[in-house]
Parts: structure tokens; sequence; C-alpha cells
């Protein structure tokens, strides 16, 4: 034999990789909204015709990993894949088929080799609207929350169908969403062409063997890090408050790992609610697996085989595994904690970084990177709509993040999205398209919790209505979610916590619970928490705490402070 | 500038590297070349390129005073960037938006590393003051500045020994007007200190991305500036009445007082000056489109040439923590010819994987202690260290045989990584060359994606220490037909500097839908950018040595990202129609992206203009060809030895670069030996010897 297998595999592996980025930068280049373009949330997949995951582009959000797998085994059960012909293309937005909310839309297609279909391909792209009730968590169910898509045909044979029609009726802004959509579609197109080469320049009859080896490889790694962990089993769990509700929403959980298998149950998690808050298990695996692979695994590229070792059970009908038409357009409010609860679980289990109190890891292997609790968790949310005072529509995101927990061996970072990976979208840029103008956005001095690592540090963003001319016609409705409402962060092993979020309306706070008009003048002003401290306060280093009093990124007087800048409500 | 420059018949190249300065002397007369090489003086860098240029004075009398161009390229910048030996720099931005620079993108580069990390920012937090002022995205005023709190923030900075101030505010781009308002505060209370202004650094939106740029513009200033005034003294003091030009990241040339207003511009200099030569060589091969291939000892570099020119990017970063990811750096948005830096060179170490993979890079051994055949006590097997066992290098050639190589330790090494996978030496050593190239390969598909090159099309360009040793494996991998590998690949960079022609760049925004197109209004834009480009060049007043491109950014409305358009210049303007501009703007993008639209209407953004002195484009410049004697390619040969072929191990012809001749074949298995390289032909390659002595390689040869 020529060449070593394992390099075989490597250089198809990396082959197919460079074909699924350079499909997201092509979906980045040809889009229309900065959703794509400056908030990042998509993913670029293909599969095998079994609809086995092998890649997804390196830049993806994370709660699209537990859902891309089932994409394909999902469309498979409810469509007739062999019925496909070149230059078809599916469309979906189904959030139990597909990834959590509506407002994500999958574009499907298949790939040909040697006259027959030899694999799929997918785009995922979170879109700036798909009509109905503007978004807000106050949706009781599916139907308030815009226009659904089965999974169908978006072009057949290479022509559009009435598809475009329907959306182009459906949704605000359509050129925007029409347009994205078509980005989905040259990516897809451009994966289909690149797989069909690489598979004809090496010579290659079908994906599968190739896919069983990769996932097998990734399988066997996932089991291999599962191993090293000591069997045990512990709990954790979490209660929500959620605005419009009475009652608060508890998430519970049992981790156990068990020899190479890891398993994530989430029985006594509470049911349903009647608002936008419901995570489809598609999502609650995103966010349970991401976590576990960050500590686990991070290194290997994420497919189909890198979840096998974990299993995840949510009860049907809770708000982990809702049933149909369960709200779900917030679901990061529930499911962006998930992260932070299953590393409490695993704390437990896992050895202590500082084993005896010591200042130093010294366990003989290297310990998991566990975050404290971050003050980004979860993702804060404001999307704001109406009309300029030309008469266009503008409909703009304005996404924010608190700070990022501390590690056992650094400081968290500040203003950073965690557990999701979304950017901002700049200030500029919403300004540019939006009657609004942001007055501040700027670090909170001390909002990062005390340790010998700190936590990253939070922000403070306030947003105004423009007057006169250069503001809307009439009102401008706010939508929020999200943000670290309600759910103190907390500091790890001594470390100590930041405050939690708050939301004002000219100075005053407010829920999130109902969507907001405002008028020209109007001021809504998030402030967002820094993530935990880490380790005691006390063993911080001096030149640490003399940097931080230097940038001011802490006053002289929190160095005292027990519990974070803000008292906790 | 006044009066006409004399004209000189001598064009000078020196390159500032990291271990040599590099000069090369041009006769355009005859086309005779003169290299000389010097240590770098990291201390006062100004110091080797004058002592070099004293030496080749005492060889030709009148040198300097004979000298039409000199041309500059150097790392000054970029390594200020990277270690931090800039400046102390102020920032004044719009109150509120202090932390712009720490605040970033709020996005992590890596989704799976809990344990990231960021650069920490130029300036650090004290030193980040906010203006009282604020501009609307349209350019209106909304809030004057406040002068007196600007005095009051000026007259702080004393105490911090502020050297240089970036002054970046909201919406800048749209209108630089409260910018020009404090800086000329600054510059009233303290003209000892540099500004730099966001909307002359870079006037586009993104407040983070033109805040990076500006403070890492103003952080670096004070360097190059001293540098440069310190250059130009002693070369003024030494009869120099030529033009001073510095080679910037885009690969053509700004006057000095242009790149000490910018230095920005210059962060990529030297790799610029590789490609452009790369991009020349091309040429004289009768090739426009290719891949100019760069590998050195820790890193390699790719760059895609396509008609000519090499592709631009606008998305560059400085000083990335984690091993080059995109992300993890310092954004620094100004036009850089776009290079791809991966993680592999010679230096880099393999290692096995959680998956059993062998893997490599991107640690390197670096020089110190360098691969393990290098006996400095390394032990880790790098690439140089596979090369060495596959036979590819010669132990007692390494450098022309001024550093012998230990392939017992090379050996050792290598078998060490293998044994777990079962793998004796040879085998393991395959594999790590073909994890290298793959995964240069890997990087340089997404690379040249981005672009939408297809590699099966283009020609490698291969030059650096280590890129003739991988070239034809690259090329195999790509698909690409065909391997160049230039004469005196070891100072490309310096040779760029005077291959390229003397070439500037100046765009101006035209943003209007094709059906309100303005042909005439396009047309005078294009030409007033004409004179001005004019000027900036030597014989400016003309003779018709100016030859101008045009071209323009177009894009679907509602897009964030253009396509480039050709257009045409002179009397085929007016034969231009506007469907005509839009129907080449949808093959473009059809080309891009697979489908194009009827439906969604097209505007330009921006309209580009390359002036470029003409007879510098036409090969006028000519470079010393090896005489064809028709000898036979025998009378080349310099021995045989083993090397080990991925089907098996063959006794290899080793050649002699030097006696190589135009004309001659060499066919694969074989190896051609230079003092700084070694070019590895596979069975398969077959090597032909062309002009100026570039060696041709034709991969697809069966």
């Amino acid at each position: 034999m020529s060449v070593p297998d394992p390099v075989r595999v490597e250089t198809s592996w990396r082959r197919l990789q460079s074909i699924t980025d350079e499909a997201a930068t092509a979906l980045v280049r040809a889009s229309f909204s900065s959703v794509i373009r400056d908030f990042l949330d998509y993913a670029c997949v293909v599969f095998d015709s079994e609809g086995t995951m092998l890649v997804h582009s390196s830049r993806s959000t994370p709660g699209l990993l537990g859902v891309l797998p089932f994409v394909v085994p999902n469309a498979m059960a409810e469509y007739p894949m062999e019925t496909l012909r070149p230059g078809d293309v599916l469309i979906l937005n189904d959030p139990w088929t597909g990834s959590g909310h509506l407002i994500d839309i999958t574009v499907l297609a298949p790939i040909f080799h040697r006259d027959r279909l030899a694999g799929y391909v997918a785009c995922s792209a979170h879109h700036l609207n798909v009509g109905g009730r503007h978004a807000t968590i106050e949706s009781r169910d599916l139907y308030e929350e815009g226009l659904k898509i089965p999974l169908t045909l978006l072009y057949e044979r290479g022509e559009p169908t009435m598809v475009f029609d329907f959306l182009r009726v459906n949704v605000r802004e359509p050129d925007k969403v029409i347009g994205d959509l078509r980005a989905q579609v040259s990516a897809n197109a451009l994966m289909v062409e690149r797989v069909a080469a690489f598979m004809a320049e090496h010579d290659l009859a079908a994906l599968e063997p190739l896919s069983a080896e990769i996932t097998g490889r990734s399988e066997a790694s996932m089991r291999a890090a599962i191993s090293a962990l000591p069997d045990g089993e512990a709990t954790s769990e979490i209660s929500l408050d959620i605005p419009g509700l009475t009652d608060p929403v508890r998430v519970a959980l049992r981790l156990t790992i068990s020899g190479d298998e890891l398993i994530l149950d989430y029985s006594g998690t509470t049911g349903q609610v009647p608002r936008a808050v419901n995570v489809t298990l598609n999502m609650t695996r995103s966010y349970s697996f991401y976590i576990l692979k960050c500590l686990l695994d991070p290194l290997v590229p994420n497919n189909g085989g890198s979840l096998r070792p974990v299993r995840i059970v949510a009860p049907e009908g809770s708000v982990l595994n809702p049933y149909r038409p369960a709200a779900t357009w917030g679901r990061t409010m529930i499911a962006h904690m998930l992260p932070e609860l299953i590393m409490e679980a695993l704390s437990g289990i896992v050895p202590d970084p500082f084993p005896g109190g010591g200042t130093t890891p010294h366990t003989p292997r290297e310990p998991l990177p566990i975050l404290a609790p971050s003050g980004a968790t979860p993702l804060a949310y404001c999307n704001l709509v109406g009309e300029r005072a030309d008469g266009g529509t503008f409909f703009t995101i304005v996404t924010m993040h608190g700070g990022m927990g501390a590690l056992a061996t650094q400081d968290g970072l500040s203003c950073i999205s965690f557990p999701a990976n979304c950017a901002n979208i700049p200030v500029e840029i919403i300004e540019s398209d939006a009657p609004l103008l942001i007055r501040r956005k700027s670090l909170l001095p001390g909002s990062g919790g005390r340790g010998k690592y700190r936590g990253g540090l939070g922000q403070r963003v306030e947003i105004e209505v423009l007057g006169g001319d250069l503001g809307p016609r009439g009102t401008v409705l706010a939508g929020l979610r999200g943000g670290r409402l309600g759910v103190p962060v907390r500091g790890a092993l001594g470390g100590e916590g930041s405050f939690a979020a708050r939301v004002e309306l000219n100075g005053t706070q407010i829920g999130i619970g109902r969507q907001v008009t405002l008028s020209p003048g109007d001021v809504l002003a998030f402030e967002l928490p820094g993530g935990g401290g880490y380790g005691d306060p006390d063993e911080r280093d001096p030149r640490l705490i003399a940097e931080d009093l230097a940038d001011g990124l802490v006053a002289p007087d929190d160095l005292g402070a027990t519990d974070g800048l803000v008292p906790t409500e | 500038m006044t009066g006409t420059p004399p004209r000189g018949d001598l064009r000078i190249g020196t390159d500032i590297g990291g271990t040599f300065t590099d000069f090369v002397v041009l006769d355009a007369a005859t086309g005779r070349i003169t290299l000389e090489k010097r240590l770098t003086t990291p201390d006062d860098p100004s110091r080797a390129v004058v002592d070099g240029l004293d030496v080749l004075r005492a060889a030709r009398p009148g040198l300097l005073e004979r000298t039409e161009i000199l041309t500059h390229g150097t790392t000054l910048v970029i390594n200020a960037l990277i270690e931090r030996t800039g400046g102390t720099t102020a920032l004044l931005t719009t109150e509120g938006f202090e932390d712009v620079l720490e605040i970033r993108r709020e996005v992590r580069y890596d989704a799976y590393d809990l344990e990231l990390a960021f650069p920490r920012p130029l300036v650090p937090r004290r030193l980040r003051h906010g203006v009282r002022e604020r501009l609307h995205a349209s350019g209106r005023e909304l809030v004057p500045v406040d002068a007196d709190q600007v005095r009051a923030i000026v007259d702080g900075l004393a105490a911090d020994d502020v050297e240089s101030v970036a002054i970046c505010l909201l919406h800048s781009y749209a209108d630089g007007d409260h910018e020009r308002e404090v800086a000329r505060i600054v510059r009233e209370r303290r003209p000892d200190l540099w500004v730099s202004l966001s909307s002359e650094v870079l006037p586009e939106v993104r407040e983070y991305e033109r805040t990076s740029t500006t403070v890492a513009n103003a952080y670096v200033q004070p360097l190059l500036a001293g540098y440069l005034r310190r250059l130009r003294s002693a070369l003024d003091e030494r009869g120099f009445a030529g033009n001073f030009y510095v080679m910037q990241s885009t690969g053509g040339v700004i006057p000095l007082e242009v790149a000490r207003t910018f230095p920005v511009r210059v962060v990529e200099s030297g790799p610029a000056g590789g490609v452009m030569a790369a991009a020349r060589i091309g040429a004289r091969a009768g090739i426009s489109d290719l891949l100019a291939f760069d590998m050195g000892g820790t890193t390699a570099k790719v760059a895609a040439v396509v008609d000519g020119q090499a592709a631009l990017t606008h998305d560059y970063e400085v000083a990335r923590t984690a091993h080059f990811r995109p992300g993890s750096g310092i954004p620094v948005c100004t036009p850089v010819l776009d290079l791809l830096e991966i993680g592999t060179g010679g230096g880099s170490i393999a290692h096995i994987d959680s998956l059993g993979l062998i893997k490599v890079g991107p640690r390197s051994a670096g020089s110190v202690p360098g691969p393990a055949a290098y006996g400095r006590g390394g032990d880790q097997p790098t690439v140089t260290d596979a090369d060495l066992v596959l036979g590819h290098l010669d132990p007692d050639h390494f450098l022309g045989g001024e550093m012998p190589l230990r392939a017992d330790l090379a050996t050792a090494a290598i078998a060490a990584l293998g044994e777990p996978l079962g793998l004796d030496a040879v085998a393991t050593a395959h594999a790590i060359r073909e994890a290298a190239e793959e995964s240069m390969v890997a990087a340089a598909r997404v690379h040249l994606a981005e672009m939408g090159v297809e590699p099966s099309r283009l020609p490698v360009v291969a030059y650096g220490g280590a890129g003739p040793v991988h070239a034809v494996g690259l090329a195999r991998k790509l698909g690409s037909p065909r391997v160049l590998i230039p004469p005196a690949a070891g100072v490309m960079s310096a040779l760029g500097l005077i291959l390229a022609p003397a070439t500037f760049e100046t765009s101006q925004t035209y943003k209007v839908k094709t059906d309100r197109l303005d042909l005439d209004l396009m047309d005078d834009l294009y030409r007033q950018m004409e004179k001005s480009a004019a000027q900036l060049l030597p014989d400016r007043d003309g003779g018709g040595r100016v030859t101008y491109t045009r071209w323009a950014d177009m894009r679907y409305v509602g897009q964030g990202f253009e396509v480039s358009v050709g257009l045409p210049g002179g009397d085929d303007w007016r034969a231009l129609s506007a469907d005509e501009v839009t129907a080449q703007f949808k093959a473009a993008y059809e080309s891009r992206y697979r489908r194009s639209y009827d439906d969604v209407a097209v505007e330009t953004m921006n309209l580009r203009l390359r002036a470029t002195l003409s007879g510098d484009e036409d090969g006028a410049l000519r470079l010393p060809t090896p005489p064809s004697t028709g000898r036979p390619v025998e009378e080349a040969l310099k021995g045989h030895r083993d090397v080990h072929l991925p089907d098996g191990t063959a006794r290899c012809p080793v050649y002699d670069r030097s006696l190589l001749e135009p004309g001659m074949t060499v066919a694969g298995p074989a190896l051609v030996e230079e003092r700084e390289t070694t070019t590895v032909l596979d069975a398969g390659a077959v090597a032909t010897i062309g002009d100026l002595g570039i060696i041709s390689i034709d991969v697809r040869a069966e």
C-alpha cells in the first residue's frame, strides 16, 4: 500500500470540510441581510445518501449542532427523497423537523454522481423574519409565529416553484428574505458541484464508506474522552422565571457517566408552556451536546458520529421536547441554560482542578475546562421594527452579550457570545438601517465576578429612537428576549457572582414579557452582567489586580465587595 | 516634489527581512542584475540598508545618483504590531464607545475552544478617551464637538507619555469634519504628537474594524516615520535624487510621504514583493493566472494571481493568537494582497492527534532548536526531517553544504512518531509529507474558492526554502497542471521590488443603480483619478509612459459584498452602455455564485483605477538568461541518490541547477539542487528549462 490509510481519510475529510467552508463564505458574500452577514447564524452541511452527516462548516452556530445531523434523516422520513432529480431543491422551516424555530430556514439539495443520488447538502440560516406576529415570547402557539414551510420543493429541475410567491406575500422585507434564501441555494449548488467533483477525482462510487470511517473515528474519540472520566451520577436543576407565566419553569438534569457512554436525562422538567420559549428536541440536543463537545473532544470536527455515545432523554410534552404547536421563537431563553446545568453536574463527578485547596491543578490529566456561569447566557436579543421617514420598513436586530465565566486557568472574556456564537451587528450598520441612535455601548466596570480568575465584564447598551426627519414614521415596536434576567450569575469554587440583567425604558426598569412601543426620544437600555469568578478572590495575582485597577475594569471599592457591583434583588 | 526628477538608468530594490536585508540592483539598459545581502540590524534597520548601499556604491561609483527608483520593502510594521514595540498611543473616540476595541464583534473564533484568548488591545483602556460629539449615519451633525473637553483630554495626554493619537469617531466614513476638528485641536496644543484619522486611514462603515485599523496605524507611526526619516536623509547625503517608494501590501508602491502617514498600508510589504515577483515570472513564461506558493521555515503562504494581478483582501488581521485562525487577531482592514498564511513550514512539527491521524503544525521547531536533523537538541519530527528521511534533501548540501544535516537524528525522531501506528520511518515520513501538503492544499483550496478561482487551471510558482521541495506534490493534490520554479527563489521579495511595475491604485465611491448610471460622469471621475495618480509617478509629464486600468465594484442592491467588473478605458469607453455594464456584472456574479437574477436591481459601489508606469509591463526589463550552448543535460548531472517515492525506492539523478540551460529537459523522478533549495520531481513530472532559467514542470506528463 502506497499511502497509509489514516492519511487518505484525513485528506478526504479536510477536502469535504473545505467545501463546506467555501460554501459558508459564498453564503455570506451573496447574502442580502445583516442577519447572515454580521450576525453569522448559519451552517453548511454534507450528508451521505443514507442521511449520515459527514461535515459542517467550521463557522456554524452551536444551536445548529444537534439539529443538523437529524435534518436529512427527518426529511427522509417525510419525503420521497428517491424522487429527487438534479436541479431539485427542498426547503423547510418546521421547528421539529428542522432547527427549532420558524425563523431558521433550511434548504436541502441532492448530490448526483454517476447518475445516482450520492448524498445531500443542506444550508440552514437565521432569517430576518418569516411574517406572523412580530417576534416576541408572548406568542402562545406556533400559528402566531409566522409562515410555516412544510418540506417541499423550492426549485424543481432548476425552475423556481410557487414557494417563492407564498414567501413574497407572507414575510416583511421580502427582497432581503428571498435574497438570503437565494444565497443559501447558491451555497448548496457550490457544495453539490464540489462534492461530485471530489467523488469523480477520487473515483469514489459512494460516500458511505468514507462517512463510516469519519463518523467511526469521531465516535471512538468521543467514547475515549468519556471513558477517561470517572463513572458516576450527578444532578442539577435550575428554576427560570418566564415573563407572563405564574410558575417558574424548572429544568432538571440527571447526568450519568457509565463506561464510554454519557446520559443526560431531563426527566422532571416542567411541561411545555404557552409562551414562545419551548425547546424542540433538536435544540435540546444541540446545546446539551455542544458543551460536551467543548469539554471532552473540542478538536475533532463534529459529525454524526460524535453524538452516538451521548444519550439525551427529554420527556415528551416538556419544555425540552414539546408537542406541536408549541411556540418556540425565544427557545434560547431555556436552551442556553443547558450548558451551565451540565457543567454544574459534571463538576460533581470530575475531580476538582485544585484538589486540597492548592493553587495549581495537579490531577494526572488535564482537568475539564469547566467555566463559571456566564453573564452572556442566555443571549440578549432585541428586535426593533417600524417604518422609516421615507416609508420603507426597517427590521433591526440588536444582540448584545454579557461576560463569560472564568476558568480554572484564566479570566473570563468580556462581552462575548456564549453558549451561542453570534456576532454583534455593528452600531454603524444599525444606525444606517434604522431611525435609531445607540447612545452608549460600553463595558460595565466591576461587573466581572471576583475570583482567583475574574469573570469577563458585561456591558451597558442604550438605544434611542430618533425624532424629526431622522426618526420613524409613527412608533417603533421592540420585541425582547433573553438576557440574564431573574437568574443571578454565580461564581465557581469560591469565586463570586455578578448581578442580574436589567432592562430600562427611560430609566425605569421593565420586564421583557411584552412587546414595547417606543416613540421618538424614548431610550431602551440594557445592562448585562459579567461572568462568574473562579476560585478564591484572595488568591488573585496582585499584578492582575493592578492591571484591572489601572484600566478601570474594577473600582477600588469593588475589591472588598462580596457580591459584584450591583446587588441581586 | 518639484521639478522633473532625473531620468536614471538604475533601479534598486531593498527588502528588510527577519534575518537578512537583501538588495537587487537592476541596470535597465543592460538588464544586468547585482545582488547583495547584509545581516539585518534590528536596533536600527536603516543601518543595514545604508551599509549595503555603501558596498554597492563602492563597486559602482555614482550608483545612487544614477538611480531612477529605489523601492523599499520592510517588515518593520508587522513586527512592531506582533512584538508590540510601537509607540504609546491614545484613542479619541465618540463618548460612550471607548470600549469598541475590547468588545470587538462579540463572537468566538472557535466555537469549541472554551479557553480561547484574544490579543490585548493596542491601546489600554486608560488611554481611550470619549469625546462629546455625534454624527448621524447620514453624516449630519447631531452634537457638535465639545472643543473645551477635547482640549482637556489632550492636555492630559502628557502625563501618560503618549506619542501618537488615533481619532476614530462614529460615522466619520460619512463625514470626516468632526475628526478633522478634533485633530486640529490636538495639533494646536501638541504639535509633537502623531495623529491618525479613521476617515483618512479607512473611511469605511463598521466601527470595530475601522477603529482597530486606525489604532494600528497610530501605534506604528512614530517608529516607521523615524526610520524612514533617517533612511531618507542618509540617501540624500549620498546624492540620491530619484523617487523613493515603499512597497505597500497591495503590491503597488507609494511615496515615502504616504507610507509615513499610513504605515498600515505597508504591513505586508515583503511578502507582497514575493508575490509580485511570482506574477512577473509567470508573465515571462506566458502565464497570467497562477498560484504563488512561498514555503519557508515556520509558515507557508499562498496567493492567487489572476489576469496578471494578485487578488486583494480587506479582511486582514495581524498577531492572531490562535495559530492563524481567522478572527483571533487584530483587524487591519487596509487592502492587502490576499495572502493566506498556513502554519506549515519546514520546521513544523508532526504529531498524532486523538484520532490516530498524523497531523503537521501549527507548532514549529523554529530555528532553535530547529528540526531534529539540525542536531541542535531538537527531537520533534518536522517536515524537514521527513524530507531528509525520504531522500529529498541531501544532508551534505543543505544551504550549499554550509549546514550539514543529521540524517540519523531525523530518522530516529520520525521513527518514534510512527511506532505507535505500526509505521516505519519511511512510511511515517510519507505520511508527514502527505499531511503537510494536504493541509496546505485544503487551506489553499478554501482561499482560492473565496476568490472564485478554480485550482485545477492554476500553475504553481514556488519559492522559499521549502517551496520547490513540496511544489510538485502540492500541485498534484490541487490538480494544477504545472509548476514554475523561478530563478533566485531565495531573494524573491527583493526581486519583486524591482520587477513590480510602479503602480498606484485609487478608488472613489460612486453608488448608483445601473438603470441610472451616468457614463459621462463616471468617465470624468476616472479621468480625475488618472490625473492625480499620474502625479505620483516619475516622469509625470508623460511621454505616454503611464497606462490606466479601470474597474468597478458592483453588487445586487441590498448585498454587503461586491464583485469586481473590469471596464474599458480611453476611446473604448464611448462604446460602453449601461446594459453592457450590468450584463458583465451578472456574468461575473454567476461564475462565482452559480446563479444570477433579473428581478433584483444592480448597483455600483466604488470605481477603482490602477495607474502603471508602462514600459515596466511589456517585458522591457531584462533579467539575465543563461546561454544555451546546446550541451546535453547529462553535463548538469552531479550524481545519484536513493529517494523514497510513494510507490517504492528509486535511484534518482541529481542535477545542479546552475548548470541547467534553456531547452534542457529533466524527467522525474529526479532532483534539482541549488544553494537555498531543492526541486523535487516525482515520477510523472517533466521539467523543462526555459527563458531566464525558469524551471517549468509539467505535472501531468505520463
